[in-house]
């Protein structure tokens, strides 16, 4: 439709406010509570407009445009009326900084900066000069103003993790309650009071922490003011430099702008745009700097030099290195950390085939989903179910969540889950617990640990019994599917499981709307001895229902991982049986770029450990070499959508790190290996690209796999009675816990606890705070695997 | 039941009861709950039955009968013999002598406060003479909690006629033609509201009704509720049809418990009689009501917060449009009307537009319901038509002035209406002349002032309130009336400059064109009204630093004329900081440094003496610093 904006005849879609388009536009209307992501509030009243046919003002931002429309933006009037709401809005805010009589010469003056307790004026907010009020002053030339100054005198809050709330500086736009509410659906923090005592706050004013706060800072990033604060940089100087990364924590891959003030990091804020539109999480938003400074960075190369580890230099370390593991070839192995880049995946991995004459690196997170997914397409020929891209979520209309407490490992998925059951679609859960989860469902089962694959099997089984037209109809593999369906006992989902039929057959009807639905799930469904049967269980019903799916890979690069590894023709060994051969010896020497639960006593004869941060496995370490972290290295990660991303260099490494593809690159060229003589990340991709290897093609037909009953499954046994769910902690960057190297983090999260029923803790002795001990009857407890274990107090 | 059944039933009510039959009806609204009307309602009951009458007397506790100020009050029957301020004891003597012996008690008679005169019947009382008790009248004459006596006075005879013989849009075409506009503040013209949400799309649609009544003051909707919510429900349900909606919600505060209960008892019963529910008096129509209880902020009645009230989320205006026509609770079309609205709807149908519309003036049909409170003799709730002036509303049926003061203002409209002086008092009461003088008719409160009143502290008094009532959400309204509260604060004190008046001015135009929802948009209109009339006021706080009114304590002096006093001592022993000092027989005198200006000597200097003064301004003696 046409609309007229100052007299300009303006094309306008009807979904965009006349805000938006005027912006879209570029005519300037100042707008203080209006952002992009939040649905329109009309509160400050900074953005009126004049309407033709309209008594008085109109928000823009909460006017949508109607054919014909006229508006007048730039009036006499509006800029009064504008002026005198500016007015008011000062004399409710420290406002020195804004209408002080000396700015013009303060920038030249000014000596210390925003540092202080309680912020009076500019110089010590922390928003000085990034601050919105400010630049709306400016524009509107607002230079005194004719009210006393109110100052609300609330105490400053500092008890809670990462970011101080100073709600004297507040202007009540609303933006942090409504993030919190419209997009983190966490809602910890909410408006008290009214009136002129009108403030945000939490329920009963409890700490944000008690409050359910996330910690996602998605507040701290659209307060305007400086009202909320990150911590650790309102004592700084503003950045001078930025650069676009990925998060090196989990599989979204949020994209983050790294911001830098003489080549140190300052902030990490989500970006605009990209995967995770300008949200992020904890740990992306809070936590890197403290990773990437952390005081365990390993700084200079060390070789073990009579018993004990001493800084050397590059060149000795690299010397001697190549020189030792070269005896070792043929009965070594290599294991990586799906955290680093492809580039270096790709090196570390060409380097353990080539120099080594390993079978290939070896993935350090194991079992994985997408290696689940990958040996089915391979045993069946058939081709993976549709994979569904983080987008896909807002539109669909049933979700189902297995596997993963999705708010807490994958934060961004879950907003964009959020988003979807706004707009109307269905949340469909499986747990064994009662969280956040859960508690957004529209269905949510109890199910028992461990047993999802009685719950998949049935829903196809009913799905496929109801008769009703499905997706997968008249694809390959049918009738073998439906046979191999029969052959399970039937019993099973009561007695395994725990489920009522007539609970699953509500999950179905759920499943049959019409509608995009998709399944995601996580490392719950695979990290037991039947993972296998789960994926396929999971498969068909993805197949039969058309479903996408969504893995939620736990590791930044998991994904692109997976895809390297595709080359292999009969694949790396399993880290188990790696460390299975470096317990009995049958291997001599390993090479670690990532954690591996390497047993204490062990039959190795030359460990290397080449990582960022000092770990358990430097203590026996014959050579550690410092690795730059993802902030100090340009690279490529794949996210868990198969979205090829680069992160760029943000720092020049911390002391003599280097990154990991260089490391390994010159130890193989000095083992006399051919074609490592990489300069630079960037040949490595060109590589990678013309050899096609993070392109994801997937051929083949779609079609159902077979089913089988899990073998050993999750019944109950009687000498270890319960089943320990593997709960895969995903705070950590390669050998870093989040908690180590953060100490609000640990105030957040802490892993080293064990989460029980009360039936089952009484009937273990147990009482909250006690210490357990766990036996389990797994020979080899390595990974977060899913375990049948005995729990009593530990003495 | 369906329609046959409930004409059946009525005649059957109407049967039962002789008309004839003594009834001593005892006003059961929330003022005579005050003075204690329940224990003289059970006394009643007990003496009937004592003296064996309870066959012969009836005993019917009914809604408000407006004039509270006279509370409690009894209205025995058939004859409308009026009693006022019966208290326990005068229980025997009313049951014997006037029940029985047929005599009326003198003493209890109401007295014409000019000439003294007693007045008999209640028709006759100068407050109730000239009002117009269209929609309120019926009150008295009912008890609230049983269906049959609204029944009996034709009670869903309206409902009954739009299920039987008319079609929604007739429905609001007879709603139109009647030129209803809604009671609840912006007089928006109902049937108007009505046909935009039967247009709108959607399948679900809801009808509210807004009894949440914030303005200080005002009961009329309480007392409409707690008196005869049937109306109301009747109301509810013609219009639900019109619309085409099937859920109902009445809005009602917590802190009106009456209101809650009684309207409860009425939707059970409306219920139970097959008018609510499922094929409402066996037509295709099913509708239902749920109650909901707010928790009581002025700010909850604006409709949008209503709704959000309703939704379970803070209640907090939001932005029109969409209207709550197109998309309301839920984001489904919604109509919200005003208690008294909904009760004006049964009569209508059953009356006729026409008739309807014979009182009232040119855009402003019908009666309105108005909390008449202040300083006037007969505070309470009166009706009147459309267009009365203000002066017959004050001094006909309000009696003037309490104590034989002069009139200074009156405010309509609650909190955020308007003050109009002496010169507007010819002004006729409709939507249009309240909003060209600068106020409004709200949801029909008036509050009336004498010359005793400062209307400068007056404007603050209201600023404050709209300050603490706002939402809080947008900028002009939540620290715009905080300005101008704390302007008119200063200047209150003492500590007014000149350019205040000019800022006041500003911040008024600012908060007024800059708001959200009504709240800000109105609440400077007691600032924009008192400098418009009275501005001389504001000049002699400001420049000549003195009240007119000797109300603003930072301006005012109490002094003693020696030539008066007589030495009595009782000021001194009043003073609650010693600033009187003397002996007795001998004059006193005040320390001015140490006078508080609590006005206790003021108050106890006995009025055949009346040495102490009190003076505002030039008069007043210096205060000499220490
Ligand atoms: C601050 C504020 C308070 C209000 N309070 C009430 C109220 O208590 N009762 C009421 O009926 N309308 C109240 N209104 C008006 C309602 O928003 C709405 O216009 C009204 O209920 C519509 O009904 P009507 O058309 O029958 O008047 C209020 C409006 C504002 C701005
Ligand atoms: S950090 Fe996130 S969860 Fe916490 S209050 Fe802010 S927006 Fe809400
Ligand atoms: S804290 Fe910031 S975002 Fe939240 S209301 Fe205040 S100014 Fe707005
Ligand atoms: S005008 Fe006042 S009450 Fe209305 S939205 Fe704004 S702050 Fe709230
Ligand atoms: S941006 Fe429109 S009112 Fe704030």
């Amino acid at each position: 439709m046409k609309i007229t904006i100052d007299g300009r005849s303006i094309e306008a879609q009807g979904t965009k406010t006349v805000l938006e388009v005027a912006q879209d536009n570029g005519i300037y209307i100042p707008a203080l509570c209006s952002h992009p992501r939040l649905a329109p509030y009309a509160a400050c009243r900074l953005c009126v407009v004049s309407i033709k046919g309209k008594p008085g003002f109109q928000p823009s931002c909460n006017t949508y445009p109607a054919e014909g429309m006229e508006v007048v933006t730039d009036s006499e009037e509006l800029r009064l009326q504008r002026v005198r709401t500016m007015e008011l809005i000062l004399s409710e805010h420290p406002n020195a900084c804004l209408i002080c009589s000396e700015k013009a010469d303060c920038e030249d003056h000014k000596a210390s900066i925003r540092k202080s307790a309680e912020v009076t004026g500019c110089v010590f907010c922390s928003s000085n000069r990034r601050c919105e009020l400010q630049e709306i002053v400016v524009r509107l030339k607002v230079d005194s103003i004719p009210y006393s100054s109110v100052y609300r005198g609330f105490s400053v809050r500092r008890s809670d993790p990462f970011f101080i709330q100073d709600y004297n500086l507040c202007i009540l736009c609303g933006r942090c309650v409504r993030i919190c509410h419209e997009v983190r659906g966490a809602a910890a923090i909410s408006f008290m009071f009214r009136g002129s005592q009108a403030v945000v706050g939490t329920m009963f004013d409890r700490s944000l922490m008690a409050a359910g706060c996330q910690f996602c800072g998605a507040c701290v990033d659209v307060c305007p003011t400086g009202a909320l604060a990150e911590r650790v940089g309102r004592h700084e100087a503003l950045p001078d430099a930025e650069a676009e990364t990925v998060c090196p924590y989990c599989g979204v891959g949020c994209r983050l702008v790294v911001e830098t003030l003489q080549g140190r990091i300052q902030a990490a804020k989500p970006a605009e745009g990209g995967v995770n539109r300008g949200q992020a999480c904890v740990r992306g938003r809070f936590t890197l700097r403290d990773v990437v400074y952390s005081p365990s960075r390993i700084r200079r190369p060390m070789v073990k030099k009579d018993g004990k580890l001493v800084e050397t230099s590059w060149e000795d370390a690299l010397a001697f290195v190549a020189g030792k593991l070269k005896s070792y070839a043929g009965r070594a192995c290599v294991v990586v950390s799906s955290q680093l880049g492809c580039e270096d995946l790709f090196v570390l991995d060409r380097f353990a085939r080539e120099a080594l004459g390993a079978g290939g690196a070896v993935p350090s997170l194991q079992p994985s989903i997408l290696d689940g997914l990958g040996d089915l397409v391979k045993a069946h020929g058939l081709k993976t179910p549709h994979r569904a891209s983080l987008a896909d979520l807002p539109g669909s209309k049933a979700i189902l969540v297995l596997g993963e407490n999705v708010p807490v490992s994958h934060p961004v998925v879950w907003v964009e889950i959020l988003e979807a059951l706004r707009c109307g679609a269905k949340l469909l859960v499986a747990s064994h617990k009662d969280d956040l989860l859960t508690r957004h469902a529209s269905q949510s089962l109890k199910i028992r640990p461990g047993s999802e694959f009685y719950l998949l099997a049935s829903l196809s089984k009913v799905l496929l019994e109801s008769g009703s037209p499905q997706a997968g109809s008249g694809l390959k593999g049918l009738d073998g599917f439906k046979k191999s369906l029969e052959k399970l006992p039937a019993s099973c989902l009561a007695d395994t499981a725990g489920l009522q039929e007539e609970e699953v057959r509500r999950l179905a009807e759920a499943l049959r709307c019409c509608g995009p639905i998709v399944l995601v799930f996580g490392q719950g469904l695979i990290s037991m001895p039947w993972a296998r049967e789960n994926l396929a269980a999971l498969w068909d019903l993805a197949v039969l229902t058309g479903a996408r799916l969504l893995p939620l890979a736990e590791e930044s690069d998991l994904f692109g991982a997976w895809l390297l590894a595709r080359r292999k023709p009969s694949g790396a060994p399993s880290l188990e049986t790696v460390l299975r051969a470096a317990t009995t010896g049958e291997i001599k020497a390993l090479y670690l770029a990532g954690p591996a639960p390497l047993p204490e006593k062990h039959g190795l004869e030359f460990l290397v450990v080449q990582d960022s941060f000092v770990n358990e496995a430097c203590q026996g370490a014959d050579a550690v070499l410092p690795a730059a972290t993802f902030a100090e290295a340009e690279g490529h990660f794949v996210n868990l959508e198969g979205r090829v991303q680069k992160s760029e260099k943000v720092i020049e490494p911390v002391g003599e790190a280097k990154p990991d593809w260089w490391i390994a690159s010159h130890l193989a060229s000095r083992m006399g290996a051919e074609g490592f003589g990489y300069e630079d990340a960037g040949r490595i991709k060109e590589q990678l690209d013309k050899e096609g290897l993070l392109a994801l093609q997937e051929e083949g037909e779609a079609g159902f796999v077979p089913v089988t009953a899990p073998s050993g499954g999750p019944e109950r046994a009687a000498e270890y009675p319960m089943v320990l769910p593997g709960e895969y902690c995903p705070d950590y960057y390669r050998t870093l816990a989040l908690c180590q190297a953060s100490p609000d983090f640990k105030v957040l999260r802490n892993p080293r606890r064990l989460k029980i029923g009360p039936e089952d803790a009484a009937g273990a002795g147990l009482q909250d705070g006690a210490k357990a001990r766990v036996e389990s009857s797994s020979a080899c407890a390595a990974g977060p695997g899913t375990a049948r274990v005995k729990i009593t107090g530990a003495s | 039941m369906d329609l046959n059944e409930l004409e059946t039933l009525r005649t059957r009510i109407t049967a039962s009861r002789d008309k004839d039959k003594p009834c001593i009806t005892v006003c059961g609204g929330t003022g005579c709950h005050a003075y204690g009307c329940l224990k003289v309602a059970q006394a009643f009951r007990d003496e009937v039955r004592r003296l064996g009458l309870s066959d012969k007397v009836a005993v019917r506790q009914t809604g408000c009968h407006g004039f509270c100020e006279r509370g409690p009050i009894v209205v025995l029957q058939p004859k409308g013999i009026f009693y006022q301020r019966i208290q326990l004891a005068d229980v025997p003597e009313v049951v014997s002598k006037t029940v029985i012996e047929g005599l009326v008690i003198e003493r209890l008679l109401y007295a014409e406060p000019k000439t003294g005169a007693r007045i008999v019947a209640e028709r006759d009382v100068p407050f109730y003479k000239r009002q117009h008790r269209r929609i309120f009248g019926s009150n008295g004459h009912l008890d609230p909690t049983d269906i049959d006596d609204y029944l009996a006075l034709d009670g869903y005879r309206a409902l009954a006629k739009v299920l039987s013989e008319m079609a929604p849009a007739d429905v609001i075409a007879e709603i139109n033609s009647a030129g209803l506009r809604g009671r609840g503040g912006a007089g928006f013209p109902t049937g108007r509201k009505w046909e935009i949400c039967r247009a709108a799309h959607g399948e679900v649609k809801y009808v509210i009704c807004n009894a949440d009544e914030g303005d200080p003051g005002a009961y009329m909707d309480r007392s409409l509720l707690e008196g005869n919510p049937h109306s109301v429900i009747e109301g509810m349900i013609i219009g639900a049809y019109a619309i085409g909606s099937h859920e109902g919600f009445v809005y009602v505060r917590n802190e009106y418990p009456l209101a809650v209960e009684n309207v409860g008892i009425a939707v059970e019963a409306a219920r139970k009689h097959g008018l609510l529910g499922k094929s409402i008096l066996g037509s295709k129509f099913d509708f239902d009501i749920r109650i909901f209880k707010g928790a009581g902020a002025f700010v909850s009645g604006e409709e949008t917060s209503l709704m959000s009230s309703i939704e379970g989320r803070r209640a907090s205006p939001r932005q029109k449009p969409p209207f709550p026509a197109q998309s309301g609770l839920w984001g489904k079309p919604t109509n919200i009307n005003n208690v008294e609205t909904w009760a004006n709807v049964p009569w209508i149908i059953r009356n006729g537009a026409k008739a309807y519309s014979q009182i009232g003036t040119q855009d402003s049909k019908g009666t309105k319901i108005f909390a008449l409170v202040g300083k006037i003799n007969n505070t309470g709730l009166v009706e009147v038509p459309m267009g009365m002036k203000l002066r017959e509303i004050i001094f006909e049926i309000g009696g003037g002035i309490k104590g034989g003061k002069e009139f200074k203002a009156v405010q309509t409209g609650g909190p955020s209406g308007g003050c109009m002086p002496t010169e507007l008092l010819d002004l006729p009461i409709d939507y249009a002349s309240l909003a060209q003088a600068g106020s409004m008719m709200g949801s029909g409160g008036m509050i009336v002032m004498d010359e005793g009143t400062c209307m400068v502290d007056v404007a603050r008094y209201f600023l404050h309130f709209t300050q603490e009532e706002s939402c809080g959400k947008c900028v002009p309204c939540r620290v715009g009336t905080r300005q101008m509260a704390e302007i008119l604060a200063r200047i209150t004190r003492g500590e007014g400059v000149e350019s205040d008046v000019e800022r006041l001015e500003t911040l008024a135009k600012t908060v007024k064109a800059g708001s959200l929802c009504g709240l800000g948009q109105t609440a400077p209109n007691p600032v924009l009204t008192t400098l418009r009339y009275f501005r001389k006021e504001y000049d002699a706080h400001i420049k000549e630093r003195r009240c007119p009114a000797l109300v603003c304590k930072a301006f005012l002096a109490f002094d003693i004329d020696k030539r008066k006093c007589v030495g009595c001592l009782l000021c001194l022993k009043a003073c609650p900081v010693k600033a009187v000092s003397g002996e007795i027989k001998k004059p006193h005198s005040i320390d001015q440094t140490l006078c508080i200006k609590c006005g206790a000597c003021f108050e106890v200097c006995p009025p055949k003496v009346r040495a102490v003064t009190k003076t505002s301004g030039a008069s007043a003696p210096e205060r000499v610093l220490p």
